[in-house]
């Protein structure tokens, strides 16, 4: 393995102190990225915008403030990508769109403005599926991104071209937002980590919404620590979004290292295992496993109510993108792909009657949700029902978020970490699940299991 | 609870008078297809005759718990 390779699959936490004690600079550490995406992009298309120039132009910056013992912290020299719904001030944010191809917004996301005052370096702006609206990141109007594992399968979506470079060491890290699974779906089908924070951790300012009530902003990393650290900077009150919540954010990478001995995993016993990969749920049963050599007790826990995640996730998504998009779908509808234009049109047909209830009955969800978490710390089960489906393939397109849409419903804190491979070489995803705003316990529970394990040692060869 | 008759007809019908859209008979079709899909998980939720709690409002559907939490 080539310096350069070492560097491109190294952890956030692994090379932050080497650039900390100027053993490596973000100058290098950026030059070689740039390398990697020039080499590697074309086999992913990856990247809708790069910014190389401002990429050099941050990484001397960093530099500099380093060398003068201004060091930042843990993302200081750290080159990351954003999602192409995230506003950046004078860099074209798409969307992956073509309604929004030429859109440069005069201002920043939060979250990017958050990420760029802790010193991380922007190589560029990367896919997502159209307006988030899907899970395979397969845009007509880019063309689709692939799946580092097998090019010939989508990375999973919405955030697939985040989960794509952080797989195949294009970046350390990078941002996703999630209303139906869009960061922890692309993080199990690329094997990486997704965390979806809970509603109101986040701040969503400044990201294209897909559904106020359900969109939430999070991290993909190459290691739960790395996730941690990403979070511990985009988490806070914001102003400048009304859901966001005036909690203090714990210290995460602190957090994570507590023992979860003597701890509870609860183990749903009703609909995360129906319809499941036999591969899959090989993978999870394992998992289960390790929690308990781990010393957590395992106990099976009820959540009857979530028969109708999917039926409110639909209801809720459907009508709220339906008037997101009005104007647009009325003036502009060939400028929009098949499928989300016929998501945008249906949702124009759901009745209000239909949309409230929804919004009612996720109280009840949520509900049971929080009996289940009473009885245990976290609960675990798979990311997805099967591996990444074949660019293409479009009968999984409605089935594939079935298993993250619950906690877009009930807001509650979830994890997506690798937990195997399939016989084909493919990445399978566990999702870990906690209570309002008790991402500690998520990432402390992903973190115990990811020691335990070597997953996230496997890189996919390109 | 309405009945949601989503036949292609009707669809090209409400599309003109109530959504502002122009559908084809094809895209009705298509449409009709894809809502019968969404509507067969949106349905179960009819099976909740007594919900007690009000419905959240987009921008404030943060649970009244981290609502109180919020005010400490």
């Amino acid at each position: 393995m080539t310096s350069t390779q070492t560097l491109a699959f190294a952890t956030i936490s692994e090379t932050a102190p080497r650039i900390q004690s100027r053993e490596v600079s973000p100058v290098e550490v950026t030059e070689q990225m740039l390398e990697r995406i020039e080499a590697i992009n074309p086999k992913l298309n990856a990247f809708v915008t790069m910014t190389p120039e401002l990429a050099m132009e941050q990484a001397r910056r960093a530099e500099g403030e380093i060398l003068k013992g201004n060091y930042r912290g843990p993302l200081h020299g750290i080159p990351i990508v954003h999602k192409d719904l995230y506003y950046t001030k004078g860099i074209r944010t798409t969307a992956s769109s073509k309604i929004l191809e030429d859109f440069i917004p005069d201002y920043d996301a939060t979250v990017v403005e958050k990420l760029a005052d802790a010193g991380s370096i922007l190589l560029g702006k990367v896919q997502t599926h159209e307006f988030a609206a899907g899970g395979t990141t397969d845009s007509p109007h880019f063309g689709p991104c692939h799946n580092p594992w097998d090019v010939d399968r989508v990375p999973g979506g919405s955030s697939g071209g985040t989960a794509a470079c952080v797989a195949a060491g294009l970046a350390f890290a990078g941002t996703g937002s999630d209303t139906g699974g869009s960061v922890r779906i692309p993080a199990s089908c690329c094997g990486v980590v997704g965390m979806k924070p809970t509603y109101g951790r986040v701040s969503r300012y400044g990201i294209f919404p897909l559904a106020w009530s359900l969109d939430h902003a999070g991290p993909l990393a190459r290691s739960v620590l790395d996730a941690a650290l990403c979070l511990q900077v985009m988490a806070g009150y914001d102003p400048k979004d009304d859901s966001t919540v005036d909690l203090p954010v714990p210290n995460y990478a602190e957090e994570l290292q507590q023992s979860i001995r003597g701890k509870t995993v609860g183990i749903p016993s009703e609909y995360y295992f129906d319809g499941l990969d036999s591969e899959v749920a090989v993978a999870v049963e394992s998992a289960i496993e390790v929690f308990r050599d781990l010393g957590a007790d395992v106990t099976e826990v009820h959540i009857p109510m979530i028969r109708y995640a999917p039926g409110a996730e639909w209801a809720i998504c459907l009508s709220e993108s339906a008037a997101i998009h009005d104007a647009w779908i009325q003036s502009r509808p060939d400028d929009y792909s098949d499928d989300v234009r016929l998501m945008i049109e249906a949702g124009k047909f759901i009745p209000a009657t239909r949309y409230l209830q929804a919004q009612r009955v996720r109280h009840l969800i949520r509900d049971d949700f929080m009996a289940a978490l009473a009885k245990a710390d976290v609960l675990i089960t798979p990311t997805l029902p099967f591996v990444a489906p074949r660019i293409g393939n479009k009968d999984t397109s409605l089935s594939i978020a079935r298993f993250t849409f619950p906690t877009d419903v009930t807001g509650l804190p979830s994890l997506s970490l690798p937990c195997g491979f399939s016989s084909d070489g493919l990445p399978i995803g566990l999702q870990v699940i906690g209570a309002p705003f008790d991402e500690s316990a998520v990432l402390r529970f992903g973190y115990a299991y990811e020691q335990a394990t070597d997953w996230h040692h496997h890189h996919p060869t390109l | 609870m309405l009945s949601n008759n989503y036949a292609p007809p009707v669809l090209k019908s409400m599309g003109s008078m109530f959504t502002g859209l122009t559908l084809s008979d094809q895209r009705a079709q298509t449409l009709a297809t894809i809502l019968e899909t969404y509507m067969q998980d949106i349905r179960l939720l009819d099976e909740i005759e007594a919900v007690d709690t009000e419905p959240t409002v987009p921008f404030k559907t943060v649970p009244f718990e981290w609502k109180e939490a919020r005010f400490q």
